[in-house]
């Protein structure tokens, strides 16, 4: 990028704003259809044309910048994109009627967020993490969109919020208890940081497997008592001990480690947890998440068990992140840094058969 | 350049509504209110309409009522309609 930058500086005028627009649409493509899209509300303003453009450049901005963000907080999440294609009065009703698809209506420019909150909506139901809600229960699914499109409209200005909390947060919300319970745990283990590298991760890797038997409900079930866990693990003060610090999964198949038991670190003694996580691959979990304080010593020690883990467990580590996290001190949270490491098991199945199904998948006792 | 698949959102633009509308043969029963929501069976107008799509070889109206809308992101949700 500097070599860039320098070679910018010899350049002529012209050529170098080409090249730095091309550098832009390479690099920052979504940034690049929001700046276009502030561009042609000008433009539309004032000719009263261009009106379409943007609609459809603003809407694709925002939903793909949106869809960036979640690519880096998730990093199994197959990113998609949204393209808003007009259709015209050319098509006749038998091609309109074969082609079988939805047509959103777009408003004019001055209900430009109705049409933004319609159209994310949409692709968040029918294309954002389809894999994360394959086997969910429809309160499940339905509270995860919900969510997911209340972090989208916080980054929004307060108008874009108003329109999307009238038209959809509270009628749907307030429609259903379970929905509103859902939200408000997966609002509690947001604020642990955990609601996208662990929660939606490991619903997508539950959305990537098949089973030779699938029973719904013991699926759903399951995802109830991992939301559950996470939320009691949100919920705890530091250096409580009475609430369960590991999961085991029937279906999720995760196993969730706690690096925070400051004797243990002080001395660099990983065998504790070495043999712990042992154990929890003997049952066949697949997916370890080491979780702990980003402050260097525990952060290090989290990297010496991931380290020995990989080397001598058939493990290997799938992403790594510091992320921001309010945990609880006596009752009061406190914002801090906290480090994550997912491994993930080399035998990791995507299809289970009848008899491993018969064999593992079953409540550990 | 985007790195990743983009889903296509068929849209169509209020000023192109009758167009559209009258390709599809039915600007006349738009106009005299004779389009009903699939879902509430209220009348379909320029004030209420939230989208459309083929079923059964007809075409299908949604109005933008909660419940109407939350009906729809369930058919969307179970795959029985495609963007």
């Amino acid at each position: 990028m500097n070599i860039l930058i320098e070679l910018l500086k010899y350049l002529s005028g012209p050529v170098a704003i080409i090249i730095t627009i091309l550098i832009l649409l390479i690099k920052y493509p979504e940034k690049v259809e929001k700046w276009i899209s502030i561009l042609l509300r000008f433009f539309h303003i004032i000719t009263r044309k261009g009106g379409r453009a943007f609609t459809a450049f603003d809407i694709q901005g925002r939903i793909n910048e949106f869809s960036k963000f979640l690519k880096n907080e998730l990093p199994s999440f197959n990113q998609i994109g949204i393209r808003v294609h007009w259709i015209t009065e050319k098509e006749t009703p038998s091609e309109f009627i074969s082609k079988n698809r939805l047509v959103i209506r777009m408003r004019e420019h001055p209900n430009q967020n109705k049409n933004f909150v319609n159209a994310s909506m949409i692709f968040i139901s029918k294309a954002l993490l389809t894999k994360v809600k394959k086997y969910l229960s429809k309160s499940q699914k339905e509270s995860i969109d919900l969510f997911i499109a209340k972090k989208l409209f916080d980054k929004e200005k307060p108008a874009v919020k108003d329109q999307f909390f009238d038209d959809y947060f509270s009628i749907k919300a307030l429609s259903s208890d379970r929905i509103m319970q859902l939200i408000e745990k997966y609002n509690i283990i947001d604020k642990v940081g955990l609601f996208y590298p662990v929660l939606i991760q490991e619903l997508n890797f539950l959305g990537e497997k098949i089973f030779y038997k699938q029973k719904s409900f013991s699926i759903v079930e399951d995802v109830k008592a991992f939301i559950n866990f996470l939320v009691n693990y949100a919920n705890r003060d530091v250096g409580e001990e009475k609430i369960p610090k590991n999961f085991e999964g029937v279906f999720c198949r995760c196993g969730i480690v706690i690096i925070a038991r400051s004797s243990k670190v002080a001395v660099g003694d990983t065998k504790p947890f070495i043999h712990y996580i042992k154990k929890l691959l003997e049952h066949k979990l697949e997916n370890i998440y080491l979780i702990g304080s980003a402050y260097k010593i525990n952060k290090d020690f989290i990297d010496q068990i991931s380290l020995e883990v990989q080397k001598d467990l058939n493990l290997s580590k799938y992403f790594s992140k510091i992320y921001n996290a309010q945990i609880k001190i006596h009752g009061v949270r406190i914002e801090t840094k906290s480090y994550l490491v997912l491994l993930r098991s080399s035998e990791a199945l995507r299809y289970y058969d009848k008899e491993y199904q018969k064999q593992f998948i079953k409540p550990i006792e | 350049m985007y790195r990743y698949n983009k889903q296509e959102v068929d849209s169509v633009y209020d000023k192109d509504l009758e167009k559209i509308l009258d390709g599809l043969g039915l600007l006349n029963k738009f106009k005299s209110g004779k389009l009903k929501c699939k879902f509430c069976h209220d009348t379909i107008s320029l004030n209420n309409l939230h989208s459309f799509f083929p079923e059964a070889g007809k075409i299908r109206f949604i109005c933008d009522k909660s419940n109407c809308v939350k009906e729809l992101y369930y058919l969307l949700r179970e795959n029985k309609i495609s963007l």
